[in-house]
């Protein structure tokens, strides 16, 4: 009962599950305020979903989620427009070329292969960051002060840069290769992970493009929106992965879900909570890499991505 | 010309006679069935679907129900090992002459090796490309993959005879489609077994069709890419805008 036939992943779901799925996503998205978008495509490869749909998918859910985020943004004026245009092309740049490197890999049949495999690197280096990071905090009781340091080289290369242009809403003069570039490896992610990269994005504006906080998110939400409206479509015209029903439920979930997280996160203390995320990113890291490591039970895989 | 017409005549005449013979020498007859429902649709809650097969056959004979699907060449990949140490495809195998369906509904193994079905006559039925790898090994994996699908299976004890006088009994049979059928043409086959040899056969087509809601996601999704598309983010973009309203403003996960 409450099972829905969906024609691109060629099998049916449970609507309760896939729903309750979006809502568990949504609701740690909620209370971490970070994105869910690198949970749910392990999550419904796991329920059955083919990787690649379920990538696909995701991204074509993500449209939805990020819209009414960019909105909320766009009226507090958290939007870094200039910013968030050079990210946008270089994030259109890298998702269609993301798309393409699928479909080579999907005609040879590893496809499933390479989005297991950035998954086990991306939630590995995002847990084990995630889980250092809470650990120390709780550690230190008392905020130490920070040594002033000098020019580090990291700054002396970006001004050593061509084309440097003054972004006015983020305050920060930057040559544009460098949002054009991270964009672009972004929108290569997000097309292979089926994730919008806020993950990967906003430590990418606080730390390389040196953008304050509270127009990272906004501006990472625009990018992020219109990086997988192209992923969306392109996934859906070259490897014709994109099940929308599916994106609609996730979609449903993932909105009431983050409602209540936002409730729950103003309740509890947030390095614990960090401490549990981290420690549920790593056991979804250890289940995929098992996958990859472990003797497969049948040792035949449909060609071209079944 | 006159005498190569006349050759060909005569050719086709001696085998209609030999035919004749052998049909009424095996005594195989037809034996009568009917499937309910006809057609399956695959619509918006399908989850696999069951489909009751019912007919007579002869007093001492025993039925054997199967249903295959056309036959395709499938290619594989065989799973091997990246740098020794991570599994991934590797080689790519072709499965010649595959039936996209293949259930067999029965009382015992010797029904059915009776009628050269099973597991073991379908592997004769099927060639691999290159010829080189282990044959064995290959189909023992394919196996493995379409029983996990549901795709493939054989079915013991599944036939229920109903007590009736007469020289024939009336039989019934459930049968189960899976949830990864594919829309399309199917024969269902009956064959009466009596004492290891066929003494009647019938066959009538089952189809399954996609109505509805999926009918219409996948022939968008295949015939307009493009479209499907656009329209999957437009729809993504409205949903996104109708919570944003709901909620006033959630921050949205990405």
């Amino acid at each position: 009962m409450w099972h829905l036939y969906l024609p691109i992943a060629g099998s049916s779901v449970n609507v309760f599950v896939i729903f309750a799925m979006g809502g568990v996503v949504g609701l740690l998205s909620g209370i971490f305020g970070v994105g869910g978008g690198f949970l749910m495509t392990p999550l419904l490869i796991m329920v059955g979903i083919p990787p690649t749909v379920a990538a696909a998918s995701d991204s074509n859910q993500i449209v939805g989620a990020s819209t009414s985020g960019t909105l909320a943004h766009y009226r507090l004026g958290n939007v870094d427009f200039k910013m968030g245009i050079l990210l946008l092309i270089g994030g259109v740049a890298g998702g269609t070329l993301g798309v393409q490197i699928i479909k080579i890999l999907r005609d040879l049949g590893n496809a499933d292969f390479l989005i297991k495999i950035t998954y086990v690197l991306m939630l590995g280096f995002v847990g084990i960051y995630m889980f250092i990071e809470s650990l120390q905090a709780l550690r230190k009781k008392e905020p130490q002060e920070v040594a002033p340091r000098g020019e580090s080289k990291y700054s002396k290369l970006l001004k050593k840069l061509p084309w440097q242009i003054y972004f006015e809403k983020s305050a920060v003069e930057l040559s544009i290769l460098m949002p054009l570039i991270l964009g672009t490896f972004v929108g290569i992610l997000a097309a292979i992970m089926g994730v919008g990269g806020g993950f990967i994005m906003v430590p990418v504006m606080v730390y390389l493009l040196r953008m304050p906080m509270h127009v990272v998110v906004g501006t990472s939400l625009f990018q992020i929106l219109f990086t997988c409206v192209n992923v969306t479509i392109m996934q859906a015209r070259t490897n014709h992965t994109v099940d929308f029903i599916l994106a609609l439920i996730l979609l449903l979930g993932s909105t009431l879900g983050a409602q209540f997280g936002a409730m729950i996160s103003k309740k509890l203390k947030g390095d614990q909570l960090k401490i549990l995320l981290a420690s549920l990113v790593l056991v979804v890291m250890v289940k995929m890499l098992l996958g990859l490591l472990l003797t497969p039970h049948i040792m035949l895989a449909y060609q071209g991505g079944h | 010309m006159k005498r190569g017409i006349g050759l060909k005549v005569l050719v086709l005449c001696v085998g209609f006679v030999s035919f004749l013979s052998i049909s009424s020498a095996s005594g195989v007859e037809e034996a009568p069935f009917r499937i309910d429902p006809p057609v399956v649709i695959i619509g918006t809650t399908y989850h696999g679907s069951a489909v009751t097969v019912r007919g007579e056959v002869p007093r001492r004979a025993k039925a054997v129900v199967w249903i295959t699907g056309h036959r395709q060449d499938t290619a594989f990949k065989k799973k091997g090992k990246a740098l020794g140490l991570l599994w991934m495809n590797m080689d790519t195998v072709v499965f010649h002459n595959v039936p996209n369906l293949y259930l067999i509904f029965t009382d015992s193994d010797a029904d059915i090796a009776s009628l050269s079905m099973g597991f073991e006559a379908l592997k004769k039925e099927i060639s691999i490309t290159p010829e080189t790898e282990d044959r064995d090994v290959l189909f023992k994996e394919f196996l493995k993959l379409k029983t996990k699908e549901g795709l493939y299976s054989v079915t013991k004890g599944a036939i229920r005879y109903e007590q009736a006088p007469g020289p024939r009994k009336p039989f019934w049979c459930t049968v189960t489609l899976p949830a990864k059928l594919v829309p399309g043409k199917y024969e269902v086959h009956l064959a009466a077994i009596n004492s290891g040899a066929v003494v009647a056969l019938g066959k009538q087509i089952l189809k399954a069709e996609e109505k509805g809601l999926p009918n219409l996601v996948a022939s968008l999704a295949y015939r307009h890419a493009t479209l499907y598309g656009i329209l999957a983010t437009v729809i993504a973009i409205i949903a996104g805008l109708i919570m944003g309203v709901v909620f006033k403003g959630g921050k949205g996960g990405h």
